[in-house]
């Protein structure tokens, strides 16, 4: 839903819902809660919390229909983008 | 040209902002090449500031009685006999436009027996008190005493409502509740050179969300005031963002912090190239499209700017957008003057204010305003959309992204509030870095001062 690379420890987090994140690291997974709680899967170690809150917000704003504004960064380049 | 703080060792490794800004695509004003850094020391700052009852019953009568604060916008009462309510802490103050340009302030309270004279805002043609009916008309003259034969002692010159001190700005309106207050100019010394070329007046609140939280107004405040907590609080930015390459200068009662897009965190371990850094700044996750490309030759600083350019040309005069430097348009450039007040410089439409909630020590109002330039007639303010203590900042929409970077401060505010009270059984101050947390120390600089008075 929304992966992204940790850029200093380079695990990846992926947003399966807006409240359950997927954190691999090593060929290893685990399913942690929006505030990096461990719940279940191989990989088991501390996660960034504030990680995961990124991703999985990213899924509350989506779900919530909350796109980028004409006048966020993103949206500046989705109006360039649309331009062409 | 600002010095060149390679090799220094109080400074971070990187590239400084001075040689940032030689890469500009645009012209930059002097004073964004003037470095004002102070130092203040190393000492820890003692913590009881906000948790303690006493500390915080000391700043009303020594900080909130006395100093300039930003209490509306001109644009919340733009027609005669409109009126706004600007509460800080047990005080409320009334706020009235009298005429076409002249607007007053006054104690929002009943002389006759102190009921709030107005308890929100809106439109007025007199100012009658709900309660017995004592009226006053919008300039402050007492115009009805109900049953005036039985107050033989009320004249009515003696009853008029005191004029508090007002001070106008690029579109804010300020208030003092100290009659005696310094004047207004004096008080915000160069700000209004800093924000010369922002058009501040030519703007209007296109959101406004006011955030309750369960932390003293000090504590919210600080989570807005440093890139120093970036590489922990925001992560997924720092690829594409100079968090420790930040500049904070020192300008009398206001200080400014700039945080450098487009460039790579000293923190990071490889080198991104550009389009990573763009991608980072655009929040680009790995598995979608990515929404801007870097072309061979450009930076991801470039394309950043240049998309910006765009989308405000669409709202603004283009030629003023043409006036603007890279920095100006991308970068973060938050200003604050003491105690509470923190606009954005540059294109960047953040207006922050932090208050106590009430009369609460360890609450707050943590309100974040857009300003936004406009095209056509002035659209409305927009109205306070206000969130409670328990309730998540993510259902502030209207602030975009910015409520999801919001989400994760917010994780943080309340935590540091009641970790302080523990920290107190083993030290009793906070440690503060010497240089990115500058304008923590300076905010306290003045504090101190007005504290002692
Ligand atoms: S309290 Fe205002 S008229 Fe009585
Ligand atoms: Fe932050």
């Amino acid at each position: 839903m929304h992966q992204m690379i940790h850029p200093l420890t380079r695990a990846t987090y992926d947003a399966e819902t807006d409240e359950i994140v997927k954190v691999t690291r090593d060929g290893k997974s685990g399913l942690y809660t929006r505030n990096g709680e461990y719940i279940s899967g191989e990989l088991k170690q501390s996660v960034d919390p504030e990680m995961c809150r990124w991703v999985a917000s990213y899924v509350e704003h989506k779900n919530a229909g909350v796109g980028a504004s004409a006048r966020d960064r993103a949206g500046a380049f989705v109006a360039m983008k649309e331009e062409k | 040209m600002g010095k060149n703080i390679k090799n220094r060792q109080d400074r971070s490794p990187g590239l400084s902002y001075a040689e940032i800004l030689d890469t500009d695509t645009h012209h930059v004003s002097e004073i964004w090449r003037t470095e004002s850094p102070a130092d203040f020391g190393t000492a820890d700052q003692p913590s009881d500031v906000y948790t303690s009852r006493h500390f915080h019953d000391l700043e009303m009568e020594k900080i909130w009685l006395k100093v300039w604060q930003f209490a509306c916008r001109e644009e919340h009462i733009p027609e005669i006999g409109d009126t706004e309510v600007y509460d800080i802490g047990k005080f409320s103050v009334l706020i009235v436009r009298t005429g076409v340009d002249e607007i007053k302030a006054y104690p929002n309270a009943c002389l006759h027996r102190g009921r709030l004279l107005r308890d929100c805002a809106g439109h007025a043609t007199e100012l009658r008190c709900p309660y017995h009916g004592y009226t006053w008309s919008l300039g402050g003259e007492l115009k009805v005493v109900p049953s005036e034969w039985d107050f033989p002692q009320v004249n009515k010159d003696e009853y008029a409502l005191t004029e508090l001190p007002v001070g106008r700005w690029g579109g804010f309106i300020f208030i003092s509740l100290d009659l005696d207050v310094e004047p207004f100019e004096e008080f915000l010394g160069t700000l209004s050179l800093h924000f010369e070329n922002y058009r501040m007046d030519e703007r209007f609140v296109e959101a406004h969300v006011a955030k309750v939280m369960r932390c003293n107004w000090k504590t919210a405040q600080e989570a807005f005031m440093e890139a120093f907590h970036l590489a922990t609080t925001h992560p997924s930015i720092i690829t594409g963002t100079g968090d420790c390459n930040s500049r904070y200068d020192v300008f009398g009662n206001f200080a400014r912090a700039v945080t450098p897009t487009g460039t790579p965190s000293p923190h990071l371990t490889w080198d991104p190239s550009e389009q990573e850094m763009l991608d980072a700044m655009l929040d680009r996750g790995q598995d979608e499209e990515r929404l801007g490309v870097v072309p061979e030759g450009k930076t991801a600083r470039e394309m950043a700017a240049m998309a910006s350019r765009m989308r405000v040309a669409q709202v603004a005069d283009p030629e003023w957008v043409e006036s603007l430097s890279d920095a100006e348009m991308i970068d973060s450039i938050y200003y604050t003057l003491f105690p509470n007040f923190h606009p954005w410089g540059g294109f960047n439409r953040i207006v922050y204010r932090f208050r106590p909630f009430g009369d609460e020590h360890e609450m707050s109002i943590f309100e974040t305003l857009y300003l936004s330039p406009f095209k056509g007639d002035r659209p409305p303010p927009a109205k306070v959309h206000w969130i409670g203590a328990d309730e998540s900042i993510l259902e502030a929409h209207e602030l975009g992204f910015l409520a999801r970077v919001f989400d994760q401060d917010t994780f943080n505010m309340p935590q540091v509030q009641k970790g302080m009270h523990t920290l107190q059984l083993v030290k009793p101050g906070i440690t503060l870095s010497r240089y990115q947390e500058t304008k923590l120390r300076h905010f306290f600089d003045i504090y101190n001062k007005y504290m002692s008075k």
